[in-house]
């Protein structure tokens, strides 16, 4: 049920704990800008990627929401997280969160701009579509179901709305699971931290930021517990103390308070508050 | 099964012949419906590359024992190949790109930020055309019909301001024309029923539109006009039951 009162908190403008660290320790020039938010969840994917890919990068905070002419600028409708190349005049900008991972993966494997020799991949290699495109679909589950279904939870208000919104996102759970384990039966085991021994995939870094504020946020403001399994608490354990991601996490206060305006609902909090009011396709 | 649940069994027109050609047993079997513009995007993309595959038809009301086995549930398009099934039609695009290298035109470009680029616009096509198509379609309150036909312009303007011409990257057919093709040549559902113009949009988009309909591989999974009115009398009437109908109106994306 509902926590309390709006006591009126806003959002964070700057990284706490390790998050603070990580950025303070990329905020040099570097061949890839990312236009972050400390708090957004999009951005905190690719943020991921960039730390576990190894490449470099510089990390810039900006307020998304005040829509500053450098941000819109590289990202048309002025949302993060968006990417620029910086070896070109004018710079090259990328923006929408998966294009951008698609990228940088892409990018990584095709062995250029990598602070340090490492050959980690989010995705199985070329030489297995079928594996691909089982973790693509994955991926595609966590945007088409688990995301819609986070938001919506958070943001309903009355009871009963809230009740329909824990068993959206429980279900939502329950179908990005179907998908780990049919990868699991089909002997796909190597990437994908639901796997003993499987590496970070790119339906976990797609997944993570939202299975962390469900830890978090949803668990202050809802009450939310996570689905009994053990199978699935240690999935979402491996996940959020993998070494990329905990990288950057800010501490949880950061993200309380940068949520209590979804919890509330408050009007126009974001466009992604916005579409889910509304019942449209997330920006 | 009422009257209103008909669906006209088969392929018609250059669809057809494009499905007697393939019924030989391959590696790759394409699970369709001939109608489903979800369906034609990765048609298309199997007709585009020249990838061998064996088409079958997957009834609505009706779906195989095999299919479902493999493909639980039971959504069109879908493929079986080796054994394994995948579907959503545009990762059903990616796997095609990904196992089937030797295989000419690629959908997507070489390099890293041009494939962003067309899978950045894949996107706005996904995202802003085509669920601004359905509510359109589904509307039935005039003023609905109205800010969801303003919508669908601006979505369209949009897109239409990065194409190069004939198609999005210029004389490379891609996965963004692919992605927008099957509502393209559905467009005359909106000009009959919602005032939608193509010139009302654009002469860039009108000579867009043109070019992505008047492709080979577009023509050759186009059935008759005829049969889709059937279906698409349904979304007319916010009646349809499909997939995509039901999240609309359930305000939920799909």
């Amino acid at each position: 049920m509902a926590h309390g009162q709006d006591s009126g908190k806003s959002y964070h403008l700057e990284c706490t704990g390790e998050a603070l660290i990580t950025s303070r320790a990329h905020a040099s020039p570097e061949h890839i800008t990312l236009f972050a938010g400390c708090f957004c969840p999009f951005v905190q994917r690719v943020w991921v990627t960039l730390e576990h890919l190894a490449i470099d990068y510089k990390y810039y905070e900006v307020d998304p929401y005040k829509k500053p002419a450098e941000l819109l600028e590289v990202s048309p409708k002025g949302l993060v997280p968006a990417i620029t190349l910086n070896d070109s005049n004018p710079p090259r900008a990328l923006n929408e969160s998966t294009v951008t991972i698609d990228f940088l993966e892409e990018l990584a494997t095709s062995n250029t701009k990598r602070s340090s020799h490492t050959t980690e991949s989010l995705f199985p290699p070329q030489f297995d579509p079928y594996a691909r495109a089982l973790i693509r679909l994955q991926a595609d589950n966590v945007n088409r179901s688990l995301i819609p279904a986070f938001y919506r939870y958070l943001q309903a208000q009355d009871e009963a709305k809230q009740v329909e919104g824990a068993k959206g996102f429980a279900d939502a759970l329950e179908g990005l699971v179907a998908l780990f384990e049919r990868a699991h039966r089909e002997g796909y085991t190597k990437h994908g931290l639901w796997h003993d021994g499987g590496s970070l995939s790119y339906a976990d870094v797609m997944a993570a930021p939202w299975l962390f504020r469900a830890t978090n946020v949803l668990k202050h403001y809802r009450g939310f517990v996570l689905p009994e399994g053990e199978r699935f608490r240690a999935y979402v354990d491996r996940v959020v103390n993998h070494p990329a991601f905990k990288r950057t996490c800010s501490t949880e206060q950061l993200y309380l308070d940068s949520y209590e305006r979804y919890a509330f609902n408050r009007p126009n909090t974001s466009q992604v508050a916005n579409a889910i009011n509304a019942g449209t396709a997330l920006p | 099964m009422s009257n209103g649940d008909y669906i006209y069994p088969h392929a018609t027109g250059l669809a057809a012949k494009t499905v007697e050609q393939r019924q030989e047993p391959q590696d790759l079997v394409f699970y369709a419906g001939w109608f489903c513009p979800y369906v034609q995007r990765s048609w298309i993309a199997l007709e585009e590359r020249g990838i061998p595959y064996q088409y079958k038809e997957v009834n609505p009301y009706k779906k195989e024992k095999h299919f479902l086995d493999i493909n639980p549930k039971g959504l069109v398009p879908a493929i079986e190949y080796k054994g394994k099934a995948m579907y959503e039609s545009l990762i059903l695009c990616e796997f095609f790109e990904d196992a089937f290298p030797e295989h000419k035109p690629h959908l997507l470009p070489d390099d890293p930020f041009d494939r962003a680029y067309v899978r950045l616009w894949t996107d706005h096509v996904a995202k802003q055309i085509v669920p601004v198509f359905m509510r359109l379609v589904m509307a039935q309150e005039p003023e609905k019909q109205k800010e969801h036909l303003e919508d669908y312009y601006k979505a369209l303007r949009t897109l239409t301001e990065k194409v190069k011409g004939p198609y999005f990257l210029g004389e490379q057919f891609s996965l963004v024309d692919i992605a927008l093709a099957p509502w393209i040549v559905r467009d005359y559902i909106l000009a009959e029923n919602r005032g939608y113009s193509r010139e009302a949009a654009g002469s860039a988009w009108k000579a867009y539109a043109e070019a992505l309909e008047t492709r080979d591989s577009v023509r050759r999974t186009q059935s008759d006009s005829e049969h889709y009115a059937e279906i698409y009398a349904r979304y007319l009437r916010n009646e349809a039951q499909s997939e995509a109908a039901k999240a609309i109106r359930a305000g939920k994306p799909f």
